[in-house]
């Protein structure tokens, strides 16, 4: 089943600035669904329109196979959702700001317990929000979003901002999400967060999406070959006419080749022939970081993880 | 969702609400302090404290302008903080629908106009009643004049609680939504003289300032009809010896036709402010 399905959904605002532009996307029922851009790519707009917080200039939104306003507004009831930062009464306590996420809900408030319980907060519960740490903020926010029991999550940045130890939390928050079976649909730009916890992603550029498929898939497109010669400067030069080359890069003092194919002996060979001998040639995994950079970058960035 | 729910919901956020209670004491401490103070002079010195009924129209009109202040505040900062905290479009999230979202801050809004309405009347007749003990009343509690008048009070601060509650979901935020009633409101009475000056068209449209309505609501005049046309008189002769500088009185029916239009209008433009903008 599809859970959330965008047909060339487009804001604009003004004249002059199309913060999305025609994107159309699904996803289905059980991924965990990576949303990825830079910053200011149009992630938290797009989501904002299938929340209903943003209103599309144009183009179709159905969620749960229901579209129609009235229909998409009873469909937004299957959701937990949290956007940007988290956003509750300051001056109320955590439990009082989960009281007001149930009766909007319309569910008992018997569920708070075990969803202050579930993010670690019961004993932090009749604080005020205004006291909480950023870490303690997205915990509550993760726990008033699944209050509801909602088939489809949806977490803008759940990590931004977040100490190594609170990642983890939101990220086991996530996995266990994941493992009762519901949808999750996640916004980032922390790649190895997505990469650790993410089935399927679409990558979104200056408003429209570049690519889309499951993880396993977009790191198989390419491979990646480490090639070292004794004259650096030669090589790259070689390596740049290697046709079935899609980028070079140089690190220090090894040349990375972006391949559309795995045939490194044909590279070898490639180079060889324009009098250049290797003395190392292997062969790199490629990153969720590494096929994000060259679908996002307008110039080659070189890339840093380890060989 | 049902209105109960809704109440339910926006009493969990007001109730704890600290700038909300400080203006209502602010508003219900005035008021008892002023009406105690009345009535100890009455005891002891047996002057008329809070004579009623004839004191009605000055309380009335005491209570509009404490009333103006204190709603403005109140509505602005319970409407314009959802947006300043993000927590409009949360509630949005979590299954509200705009227009749910709209009705409950209109339930709060007329609440408000309800509690210091009865407030004003409820305080006003308990401490009239007070002095009165003891005594022979030749006059009821309350006459007609001071029943429309009441009535008055209640379209007035109906009106005010309109307009702040535009100016709580048009603003960016509670101070920018505080400033722009209060210039909205109190630029008037200069661009109201302007008008009149400008004569023709404008002249003819002055009275119909959103401030000249809520003034007339609570002004004896409107509602006594020959004091209305002993008003009307004088400006007559002041319009034959040279321009009036202040805009003609309204009638009753012009009065509360006005603040009924007007009341539609912001609550219209309050309810078009949230349905239509990203939140």
């Amino acid at each position: 089943m599809t859970i959330i399905e965008t047909t060339q959904l487009t804001k604009r605002y003004g004249r002059s600035t199309l913060a999305v532009d025609g994107i159309s996307f699904h996803v289905e029922r059980g991924q965990v669904f990576g949303f990825l851009g830079p910053n200011g790519s149009g992630k938290t707009t797009t989501i904002g329109m299938l929340l209903d917080i943003i209103n599309p200039s144009s183009g179709d939104i159905r969620l749960f196979d229901e579209y129609g306003r009235d229909e998409l507004h009873i469909a937004r009831r299957r959701i937990g959702a949290t956007l940007e930062t988290p956003n509750f009464y300051p001056y109320l306590s955590g439990r009082d700001n989960l009281r007001i996420v149930a009766r909007i809900k319309e569910i008992p408030e018997t569920r708070i317990d075990a969803a202050l319980d579930a993010v670690g907060l019961g004993s932090r519960q009749k604080d005020q929000f205004r006291k909480y740490s950023l870490g303690m903020k997205q915990r509550l926010a993760i726990a008033g979003a699944m209050m509801g029991d909602p088939e489809l999550v949806i977490l803008d940045e759940p990590a931004n901002g977040l100490d190594p130890e609170g990642m983890r939390e939101i990220r086991e928050i996530i996995q266990g999400l994941a493992s009762d079976g519901r949808t999750i649909f996640v916004s980032s730009h922390l790649l190895n967060e997505v990469e650790r916890t993410c089935t399927h992603v679409a990558i979104i550029k200056q408003g429209r999406i570049v690519h889309q498929g499951s993880i396993a898939e977009l790191t198989a497109r390419h491979a990646l070959a480490v090639i070292r010669a004794a004259d650096p400067a030669a090589l790259l030069d070689a390596a740049r006419q290697y046709p079935a080359a899609i980028q070079v890069h140089l690190e220090d003092d090894s040349v990375l080749v972006e391949l559309r194919d795995d045939d490194l002996a044909a590279l070898n060979a490639f180079v060889a022939s324009r009098g250049v001998h290797l003395s190392y040639l292997a062969p790199r995994n490629v990153s969720l970081e590494d096929v994000f950079m060259e679908l996002t970058s307008d110039t080659p960035t070189p890339s840093r993880a380890a060989v | 969702m049902s209105v109960g729910k809704l109440v339910s919901i926006e009493l969990l956020k007001t109730r704890k609400r600290f700038a909300v209670w400080m203006a209502m004491l602010f508003f219900f401490g005035f008021f008892v302090v002023n009406l105690t103070g009345s009535l100890i002079e009455h005891i002891r010195h047996d002057v008329a404290g809070t004579p009623l009924p004839q004191s009605w129209p000055g309380i009335i009109s005491f209570g509009s302008g404490l009333g103006v202040l204190v709603l403005l505040v109140t509505v602005v900062l319970l409407t314009a903080s959802e947006k300043t905290w993000r927590t409009e479009r949360q509630n949005v999230i979590d299954g509200l629908s705009r227009t749910q979202f709209f009705t409950a801050k209109m339930i709060v809004m007329v609440s408000l106009v309800a509690l210091l309405w009865l407030g004003v009347i409820v305080l006003t007749a308990a401490f009239g009643a007070l002095e009165r003990l003891g005594e022979a009343a030749e006059l009821p509690l309350a006459r007609g004049i001071d029943l429309k008048l009441m009535g008055g009070l209640l379209l007035n601060l109906t009106l005010v609680g309109a307009i702040a509650l535009f100016f709580g979901t048009s603003g960016s935020s509670s101070g920018a939504g505080l400033a722009l009633a209060f210039l909205f409101l109190f630029s008037q009475s200069l661009i109201a003289v302007l008008m009149v000056r400008l004569g023709g068209i404008w002249e003819i449209a002055a009275p119909f300032l959103p401030m000249q309505v809520l003034q007339a609501l609570t002004s004896t005049m409107t509602f006594d009809p020959e004091a209305f046309a002993q008003m009307a008189e004088r400006m007559r002769q002041m319009e034959e010896s040279g321009r009036p500088s202040m805009p003609r009185p309204l009638s009753a029916i012009e009065a509360v036709t006005a603040a009924l239009v007007y009341i539609a209008l912001f609550l219209g433009g309050a309810w078009f402010a949230i349905r239509r903008r990203d939140l």
